[in-house]
């Protein structure tokens, strides 16, 4: 059972100063954090991972100040995917995958154990990458780098999962596919907190949001509750309508 | 490629590098045999022998490994560093700041192991004045190293221009050899064999680390590497090696930049194989240089610099032709 939680956090933002946020997260849940551009989603996925400073107030994982944590005991507890890829050198598929591993065998000469060896090929086919893994990074899609490093985030096997728009660049298929076996890694025991800007995805695989409002505090709470019209448009300063297909709740921008 | 056994090709290259010294040491003014250099190196045989192969042979061939080595690997740690597969050991003007400081010393009559001292402190000033420009706030992004080195290096080419314009005409000739790279004012190889063995031991603990690191600072800080502390260690390692190279065989061109590519192409992505690989084959290939430098010649030498250009060129065009880069 592992538990995030934030008291009066606010974060370090180029250019407004945001209201302090308090809220906690977890396991099992599926976090959908939602907003428009900019108002800090990446912030606080990064925030969340003591990869960025914030202003003022408290992180805890299981009531640990994040700051007290090891970097690499961090490192097994959260893991992050990021909205960029850095590819300026060099790597394959496998050995992309494989360095998601690294909190766990940081020391050198460690050679890489049967659990990483097995983790990493389970990353493979859960992502069905196995037909990729000896491919050069340089020759992939932009779909397939996205799914290389959900796979190395899952070989990172995390047990708060950070993810900042892990839909990026997937076509449909592989959008529901990540978004399933996001959704199972919460059942297991995860905090899944992602970045979304998809309200169908979020109404259809998230159990909780996060809105995050620009110019008030933020809503955290259950999905079915949040997720409606007066709270949505708003949000993104945009009217909507709403609706219901095959039993889930959808949203359309209006005219 | 992390799985295979990471000992074989090293091995191969350790061989290569036995082969490759002992074939030098035969070469040269006067040839000698296997037979020779073996009871040369056994103090046995004739007197002029043994003085030849341990007092000129010997250090002159253990200088251009030792070089070549501390370039490979200095040129390796950069392109990590600067995530840039075209850096090399000089991009970030150690080179130019050496090259100004020896020209300098020639320009005012000095020689021997004053060029040598003038060349170490020329690279570390410039080095200290890369780092400490490019920092702001605390932090050093890449790009910023990288621009702020460029800059530099290009103001230090400036200086070498003015000092050619204004040398007298005796001393260019003496000065041009230094800035292509020459092995013969190479009076002690100790040192740079102390340097590449401390650096060796101090890097390779962080191998992995730096495999991470490839892959961007915030994906490494996110897998529990100490960002900041390595940038600054592999920076200042990388600087020290390419101080100690130019301090003992001037600016030889091409090596750090074609030698790691290769590696790379041939064995795969890892620190912990690459960097001893580019060591040993970085070392080859500036000992078989200078070996080829001081022989074509012979009994004039050319220096080793045009000899590693000249085999770097064309390397480095049929890698970019292969669209690895």
């Amino acid at each position: 059972m592992t538990t995030l939680s934030a008291r009066s956090v606010v974060l370090d933002l180029p250019n407004c100063s945001p209201l302090p946020m308090s809220f906690e997260m977890k396991s099992g849940e599926v976090w959908g954090l939602l907003g428009p551009n900019g108002v800090g989603k990446t912030t606080l996925l990064h925030t969340l991972a003591n990869l960025r400073k914030w202003c003022s107030g408290n992180i805890y994982i299981d009531q640990i100040r994040l700051q007290d944590i090891h970097r690499l005991s961090l490192a097994q507890k959260v893991g992050v995917l990021f909205q960029e890829h850095q590819d300026g050198l060099p790597a394959t598929v496998m050995e992309t995958v494989l360095l998601g591993r690294f909190p766990y065998s940081a020391s050198n000469w460690k050679n890489d154990s049967r659990r990483d060896q097995e983790l990493t090929t389970a990353a493979l086919e859960a992502l069905s990458l196995q037909s990729l893994s000896t491919r050069s990074l340089h020759q992939l899609s932009g779909g397939e780098r996205q799914r290389t490093a959900i796979a190395a985030l899952y070989a990172q096997a995390p047990d708060i999962w950070l993810v900042d728009e892990p839909t990026n660049h997937l076509d449909l298929h592989h959008q529901v596919e990540v978004m399933s076996l996001l959704s199972q890694q919460a059942k297991k025991g995860g905090v899944m907190i992602m970045s979304l800007h998809d309200l169908n995805l979020a109404a259809r695989w998230c159990s909780h949001v996060m809105l995050m409002y620009p110019d008030r505090s933020i809503l955290a709470g259950q999905a079915q509750q949040l997720l409606t019209l007066e709270n949505l448009e708003p949000l993104y300063q945009q009217k909507l309508v709403q609706g219901e297909i095959d039993g889930q709740t959808v949203f359309m921008p209006s005219n | 490629m992390l799985h295979r056994s990471p000992s074989m090709p090293l091995i191969l290259l350790v061989f290569v590098s036995c082969a490759t010294l002992l074939f030098s040491i035969t070469q040269g003014s006067v040839s000698l045999s296997i037979t020779d250099v073996s009871s040369a190196l056994r103090s046995q045989g004739s007197q002029l022998y043994q003085t030849l192969v341990w007092e000129l042979r010997i250090p002159r061939v253990a200088a251009a490994f030792a070089t070549g080595a501390l370039l490979s690997m200095a040129g390796a740690l950069m392109q990590i560093l600067l995530r840039n597969p075209l850096a090399d050991p000089y991009v970030l003007g150690i080179s130019g700041g050496a090259s100004v400081m020896v020209l300098g010393a020639i320009l005012v009559g000095a020689s021997g192991i004053i060029l040598s001292g003038a060349a170490f402190l020329g690279a570390t000033l410039s080095s200290l004045l890369v780092f400490g420009l490019s920092q702001r706030s605390g932090q050093t992004t890449p790009m910023r190293l990288l621009l702020t080195g460029v800059v530099i290096a290009a103001g230090w080419g400036a200086c070498i221009t003015l000092i050619l314009a204004i040398a007298p005409p005796q001393k260019i000739p003496g000065m041009l050899f230094w800035l292509m790279g020459d092995l013969a004012y190479a009076h002690s190889p100790w040192l740079a064999w102390v340097v590449l063995a401390m650096v060796s031991m101090l890097v390779m603990p962080f191998a992995k680390s730096l495999n991470v690191l490839a892959r961007g600072p915030l994906q490494a800080a996110a897998l529990g590497v100490n960002v900041v502390f390595l940038e600054r260690f592999v920076f200042i390692l990388a600087s020290l090696m390419t101080a100690i190279a130019v301090t003992t065989a001037g600016s030889v061109g091409f090596v750090g930049l074609v030698i790691p590519h290769m590696m790379r192409l041939i064995l795969g992505n890892d620190q912990r194989l690459i960097l001893p690989a580019s060591a040993l084959s970085g070392g080859c290939l500036v000992t078989f240089a200078d070996t080829i430098a001081r022989t074509v010649i012979a009994p004039e030498q050319l220096p080793v610099g045009v000899i590693t250009a000249l085999i770097g060129v064309p390397t480095f065009l049929f890698l970019l032709n292969k669209g690895r880069m």
